[in-house]
């Protein structure tokens, strides 16, 4: 099934202080998909997102959103997109509710109390609207940032490293909230983050980028699931290999392990049947070969051409 | 228009608190002078009913032609400049004596506060550090806090941001104005409040006229606006390319305030204040033919447009091209 494109990156490059801080960078985001963006510090994760909001000019490529360019359709494109770019800007000497307020009146549409009223018991902050936000924890700034982007109910929201800086329990809150947000309005999210673990739990599909460039785009659905490691003595790590192979899976060498795809309910079993052979088993764990490994694949072979 | 009147809002919640301060300030100071000249009049020395109410002791007009004749025969014919100006004030006052004008050297009815107030150190000195207060920030303070990001990520555009912060400025300011003249005026209340039909002279390019005194006060608010709009787009450009709210306050309160003081020395060699927009300010002062140089109010005019002209092309054509927040 073809979705609709909500916004579209198509070949950008751009310089800043004589060095190319993205080179040749397309990506796209389909309706109602939650896209990572992942990438190290200083891999120009924040410049895209400030070229996607129009902050800064590419010097080459275009963006479009929904169908609209940035530069050219600046207003038209922007009704589409709600985005907090780096740490939110707020007005500390405001009130919550005025700053809401402030982003309300240049919305260019009408936007009526019930609609502000629910974003705000979107982010839970019903009982601080009052408050100066200079007395705001990070957490809330954030999530009144959030509020702000969804005033407008746009296509896509834009967050640049949300759970930078927060407390877990702050992380976890953020998760469930973009998660919640999705589901219940459908919402394109594009969430840019150098935390793998964070991405991982959250997204649809996850861009990699590092020195400007992407370097893959994959689904999350088409990395490999968890796989087993059995760890043995050196000297059984064949035999045990061919015995496993016997019993019709397809056991991975790493290291000294074995890695196996195997549902969780036929480890004892098995791991009885190479017992009943001789051959003894150490640990088991369970690893990641996810995210991570793709992320530490990607990255540092780049760096090692 | 509707995103315009949002931000024009905007701009209002993030300053109404200065605005209002600066507001209580004035009120403050007006109630204090108005105390000291009760306090003044009650415990004055001068016996009370010798000064006001006798019009013998009041130069008329024409004693004070008798004075100008005598001074500009004395003054020596080569200069010219000052031959000139009392020439101007001779046929000022004639004027007054051939149209059977009232004329009073002191006056002291409301209006005449309003009138005068119009000119002077008020408008070309005063005001604009009142203007620096109220918006001399109003772009760079955003752009350091980076808050100037919850507009950039609107539809507004940024054009309509800093016309927008324009408008406020120059709005804000012009009312304040008002309400200092008005302020002015009050304080001269328990004298009487004078006559809005009376007329007066005004200059007016090379001729002499008669204007009936609600007219003066009309283009004389006109007059102002004009001024006050020069200094906001001063103040406005000022505030876009300096990003720093202490860098910009001081380069505002030194192309504004300090300048004259600065500029005073060179003026011999060279004639800046011809060109340069706060020796401009004072427009109603032309009319008055009080204006301190030799120039005519249509050049003033022409000075402060450009300002206004050179500041607007400026930012209008470095805003969009720049990469925001830097
Ligand atoms: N205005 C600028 N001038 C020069 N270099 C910049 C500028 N802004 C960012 N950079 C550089 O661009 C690179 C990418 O920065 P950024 O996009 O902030 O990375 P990320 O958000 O992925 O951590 C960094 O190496 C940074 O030093
Ligand atoms: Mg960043």
């Amino acid at each position: 099934m073809q979705r609709n494109k909500v916004i579209e990156v198509n070949h950008v490059s751009k310089r800043l202080g004589n060095r190319t801080i993205i080179d040749n960078l397309s990506l796209h985001v389909n309706e109602g998909e939650i896209v990572g963006f992942l990438g190290p510090n200083g891999s120009g994760k924040t410049t895209s997102i400030r070229m996607m909001t129009g902050m800064i000019k590419p010097d080459q490529g275009s963006i479009k959103i929904m169908g609209y360019d940035i530069q050219a359709e600046f207003s038209l494109a922007m009704k589409h997109i709600g985005a907090i770019v780096e740490q939110p800007a707020l007005y500390g000497y405001l009130s919550g509710w005025e700053n809401l307020m402030q982003a309300v009146r240049i919305s260019g549409m009408q936007i009526n109390k019930e609609r502000i009223e629910w974003c705000v018991r979107m982010v839970q902050l019903q009982e601080r609207m009052q408050e100066k936000v200079q007395r705001y924890s990070l957490g809330m700034k954030q999530r009144l940032a959030i509020a702000q982007a969804l005033l407008t109910q746009p296509k896509m929201i834009i967050l640049d490293e949300p759970t930078n800086g927060l407390d877990p329990s702050g992380i976890i809150e953020m998760r469930t909230l973009i998660h919640k947000l999705r589901d219940e309005t459908g919402v394109s999210v594009f969430i840019s983050s150098h935390l793998l673990s964070e991405i991982e739990q959250l997204c649809d599909r996850v861009i990699v980028i590092d020195q400007g460039k992407t370097l893959a785009a994959k689904e999350m659905s088409s990395l490999g699931h968890a796989a087993i490691a059995l760890t043995v003595q050196d000297d059984q790590l064949q035999s045990a290999y061919h015995l496993l192979q016997l019993e019709g899976l397809h056991p991975v060498l790493q290291n000294a392990r074995i890695l196996i795809q195997e549902e969780a309910k036929r480890i004892p079993s098995l791991v009885n049947h190479l017992y009943q052979r001789g051959i003894h088993v150490y640990w088991i764990e369970k690893t990641k070969q996810s995210l991570e490994d793709f992320f530490l694949d990607t990255t540092q072979g780049k760096e090692r051409k | 228009m509707h995103l315009l009147v949002g931000s024009l809002h905007n701009e209002w919640m993030k300053r109404k608190k200065r605005i209002y301060f600066i507001v209580f300030s004035m009120i403050i100071l007006f109630l204090g002078i108005f105390v000291i000249s009760i306090l003044n009049e009650r415990y004055s020395f001068i016996p009370s009913n010798a000064t006001p109410n006798e019009a013998a002791d009041r130069p008329t007009v024409e004693d004070k032609l008798i004075e100008l004749q005598l001074i500009y025969d004395a003054t020596p014919v080569e200069q010219i400049q000052e031959k000139k100006r009392l020439k101007n004030q001779i046929e000022w006052y004639s004027y007054h004596l051939s149209h059977d004008i009232k004329f009073e050297v002191i006056s002291d009815t409301a209006l005449d506060t309003l009138k005068n107030s119009m000119t002077g150190i008020y408008i070309s000195f005063l005001f604009p550090i009142v203007m620096i207060v109220i918006g001399a920030d109003i772009l760079s303070s955003e752009m350091s806090s980076r808050t100037i990001k919850t507009m950039l990520l609107r539809p507004v555009g940024r054009l309509m941001i800093f016309h927008a912060k324009l408008l406020f400025v120059a709005g804000v300011s012009f009312l304040l104005l008002v309400c200092s003249y008005l302020l002015f005026c009050l304080l001269k209340l328990n004298n009487e409040w004078g006559d809005w039909t009376a007329e007066i002279v005004v200059r007016f390019g090379a001729t002499l006229h008669t204007v009936p005194v609600w007219f003066f006060v009309f283009i004389g608010l006109g007059s102002n606006l004009i001024s006050v709009l020069t200094l906001s787009f001063v103040l406005l450009c000022i505030s876009y390319f300096f990003r720093n709210v202490s860098l910009s306050v001081v380069v505002s309160m030194m192309l504004v305030v300090f300048i004259k003081i600065l500029l005073n020395p060179f003026l011999v060699a060279v004639p800046a204040d011809r060109y340069y927009f706060m020796y401009h300010l004072d427009l109603v002062s032309h009319l008055l033919d009080e204006f301190p140089g030799n120039q005519h109010l249509l050049a003033s005019l022409i000075v402060l447009l450009s300002t206004i002209v050179v500041c607007y092309s400026l930012v209008y054509f470095r805003i969009n091209r720049e990469d925001l927040p830097y």
